[in-house]
């Protein structure tokens, strides 16, 4: 089985000069924040916003050149005491903390490989790209799940 | 501020007898499974199921047994279980639930719920009062959404 | 120019690595390919390592992985999922480890005591067979998991031969372990008292060891708890956990007595008294991998072929003791337990494999200062009994799951 037979296709997704603070706002009802996809003008993906990105946004020596440096305090800073500007929610872009190095599969990968990838990286989620790079959607452990149960006969709804 | 402002209240929850199937079927049209509050009667919560529990059902019971136990070199392959239909009706809630977990009262500040958040790895966790009543489920982004409001970011 | 002990543990884990990948490539468990790659990088072989990095300074690794299987098998004894387990199983596996145990060690003293007739040399069957006798023993008890789980899983084997054969096993290296820990105290005692021999110090001394140990593991283990707490991320959190493992391995082994049993009861503390405290072990969880790498190639690496020469027929008769124990005990188990009649007969056939815990455990003796006089000679006879084993259990466990019909012929066409 094919990963785009189980794929979701209504996936939110945000361009690159998005705020923060307009990325915010859309999920402000979401409990939890899921991986979102960024895409360019012809929806080519290329990046990704996962939760962690979000909160290092929040903390200017996690940002930029610095990521990669080692020994660099790992541990955050406690984000309620941080000393943040109210400006800085529109300053900041989805582009300046974006994930560019991300994980993704094509849309006829197999589930299998699909499951091992997000396994080895602990995700939930992966973007589905096609072979050109543009996005089609994404793809979860819990739809992978589901598949299964459906595939066997337990769930027939 | 704490924990009870900033939670979602209204969240399906289940019962220990709850079957797999039914389960399954409230949340057939979910992409991303949230965490689920299992109640006894009085409303008290004793347990949670999470995505993590519904892969383990789908792992054979071999690499169940052997979780624990050094260089079994258990290969998770949910893909290679023989599955009846049958297991729908069969397997409870209360087989695969988490009765071991981890729970916030409702007067817990939202840096310290926060924090267990981070240190435990959890998106997500089930709120209670004091006599372990289950109130709701706060999410990680509830807290960050809190915050940046608080801030005046947005 | 002379390796250091960095780049030796460089080559080791590069090597283990992709032993690891072929061994698994061609149905062997990862730890078979580690030893494969160690043995080829031994001095004996490729003189990759260097004797005196292997013998001596590479030790401190060795305590390092036997303290973290020690904590994680510790952690593996939850109450409540020990309450669950059968009566039967209890019985069983209580029979074919310790008759294992016997048999090896009676036939290790026979074969020992045998030459001493003709050149009256006491001293070799006193101050070597004895010991070793025991220490072998007790190392036999253990049954190694991912062989018998690769064959399971390869012929989705099922029923109740298979259902009693994953518990057992799932218990045996947690008592190979105490079994050992246990030895080793008496074989210490008796080593060191040689002189002034008697009978209440012989168990008596050992048991104060043994106790302390378990003493200083639980104190540690509220310790941990509690301080664990001040732990925000989980890497803050491996850090102490980490630590505090080291600190139970060096303290007891500061004190003579058993960094085995101190850690285990670490373990145990931590998973039972610890409340939420599945972290406290999914941090090891992360850097076991690394560690057991180095570890098992190094383990292959003390491959002496000199002293295989004679480690060989010692090998032999390991598993010769081990194979006749298992089976018999097994035997009797199931019939103490009432268990069904195809697990009467084939469970003991099903037991054989061993190989990861046997051989951490024969390290951890040959590192032990007090066993020097044969460390080599363990080692290299351990390493000869798994390999043996290696080739012949897994079919035997096979054939025993085919006998009992739970291994299903394939009736299905094969695809093209």
């Amino acid at each position: 089985m094919q990963v785009k037979e189980i794929i979701k296709k209504d996936v939110v997704k945000v361009k690159r000069s998005v705020s923060l603070k307009n990325l915010l706002i859309l999920f402000k009802d979401f409990h939890t924040f899921p991986l979102v996809p960024v895409v360019d003008e012809k929806d080519i993906l290329v990046g990704i916003v996962s939760l962690q990105n979000v909160i290092d946004a929040f903390q200017p020596h996690k940002a930029g050149p610095f990521r990669t440096i080692a020994f660099l305090e790992r541990d955050e800073a406690d984000m309620f005491d941080l000393e943040i500007l109210s400006e800085v929610g529109s300053l900041i872009l989805v582009d300046d903390f974006m994930e560019r190095g991300y994980i993704s599969v094509e849309e006829d990968s197999s589930l299998e490989h699909a499951y091992h990838l997000m396994k080895l990286h602990s995700l939930d989620f992966l973007p589905v790209i096609d072979r050109a790079g543009k996005l089609e959607g994404m793809i979860g452990v819990f739809d992978l799940i589901l598949m299964l149960f459906r595939q066997k006969g337990v769930l027939t709804v | 501020m704490q924990v009870k402002e900033a939670m979602k209240k209204d969240v399906i929850k289940v019962k220990r007898s709850t079957s797999l199937k039914n389960l399954l079927i409230l949340f057939k049209d979910f992409h991303a499974l949230p965490l689920i509050p299992v109640i006894a009667e009085n409303e008290q919560l004793v347990g949670v199921v999470s995505l993590d529990n519904l892969v383990e059902i789908l792992k054979s019971q071999e690499s169940k047994l052997f979780r624990n136990i050094i260089f079994a070199e258990v290969d998770e392959d949910i893909f290679d279980l023989e599955r009846v239909p049958s297991m729908g009706e069969l397997i409870l809630v209360d087989d695969m639930m988490s009765a071991n977990f981890i729970s916030l009262k409702e007067d817990t500040p939202l840096e310290k719920a926060y924090s267990i958040m981070r240190l435990h790895n959890k998106d997500q966790l089930p709120v209670v009062d004091k006599a372990n009543k289950f109130l709701g489920i706060i999410g990680i982004f509830d807290i960050i959404w809190n915050m940046v409001k608080e801030k005046g970011i947005a | 120019m002379e390796t250091g002990p960095l780049l030796a543990i460089g080559i080791l884990i590069i090597g283990g690595y992709f032993g690891g990948i072929i061994a698994n490539k061609i149905g062997f468990p990862k730890v078979s390919g580690y030893l494969v790659v160690g043995i080829l990088l031994s001095p004996s072989v490729l003189n990759l390592i260097p004797e005196m990095l292997i013998n001596k300074n590479l030790n401190v690794i060795i305590d390092m992985a036997l303290g973290i299987v020690a904590y994680l098998v510790g952690g593996s004894f939850h109450l409540d999922s020990l309450k669950k387990i059968r009566k039967d199983i209890g019985w069983v596996t209580f029979f074919e480890a310790s008759s294992a145990g016997l048999f090896v060690a009676l036939l290790i003293l026979l074969f020992g005591f045998f030459p001493t007739l003709f050149n009256g040399n006491r001293e070799f069957f006193i101050k070597t067979c004895i010991p070793m006798a025991l220490i072998c023993g007790a190392i036999s008890a253990a049954t190694a998991p991912a062989a018998v789980m690769a064959i399971i899983r390869e012929y989705k084997a099922r029923g109740s031969l298979t259902t009693t054969l994953l518990a057992v096993i799932a218990l045996d290296d947690a008592i190979a372990i105490i079994f050992t820990a246990i030895a080793i105290s008496i074989a210490q005692v008796w080593l060191g008292s040689m002189e002034l021999f008697s009978l209440s110090k012989m168990f008596l001394l050992p048991l104060i060891y043994i106790i302390t140990s378990i003493i200083i593991g639980g104190i540690s283990g509220f310790f941990l708890i509690n301080i664990s707490k001040l732990a925000k991320t989980k890497q803050t959190l491996l850090v102490i956990v980490f630590g505090m493992i080291m600190f139970c391995v060096g303290i007891t082994k500061m004190l003579n007595i058993s960094p085995l049993l101190a850690v285990m009861a670490l373990g145990f503390t931590v998973i039972n008294k610890g409340g939420y405290s599945k972290d406290m072990f999914r941090v090891i969880d992360d850097i076991e991998d690394v560690i057991f790498a180095v570890f098992f190639t190094l383990a292959g690496a003390h491959f002496n072929l000199e002293v295989m020469k004679i480690a060989w027929a010692w090998g032999l008769i390991i598993v010769l003791g081990r194979f006749s124990g298992k089976f018999l005990g097994a035997k009797m188990g199931a019939i103490v337990a009432g268990s069904p009649l195809v697990v009467r007969k084939y469970l003991g056939l099903g037991l054989l494999p061993k190989a990861g815990v046997t051989v951490g455990l024969s390290l951890l003796i040959a590192q032990n200062p007090n066993f020097t006089n044969f460390a080599s000679l363990l080692v290299n006879a351990m390493l000869a009994s798994v390999i043996i084993n290696e080739l012949i259990a897994p079919p035997l466990t096979k054939y025993a799951l085919f006998k009992a019909g739970e291994i299903i012929v394939k009736s299905e066409p094969e695809k093209l």
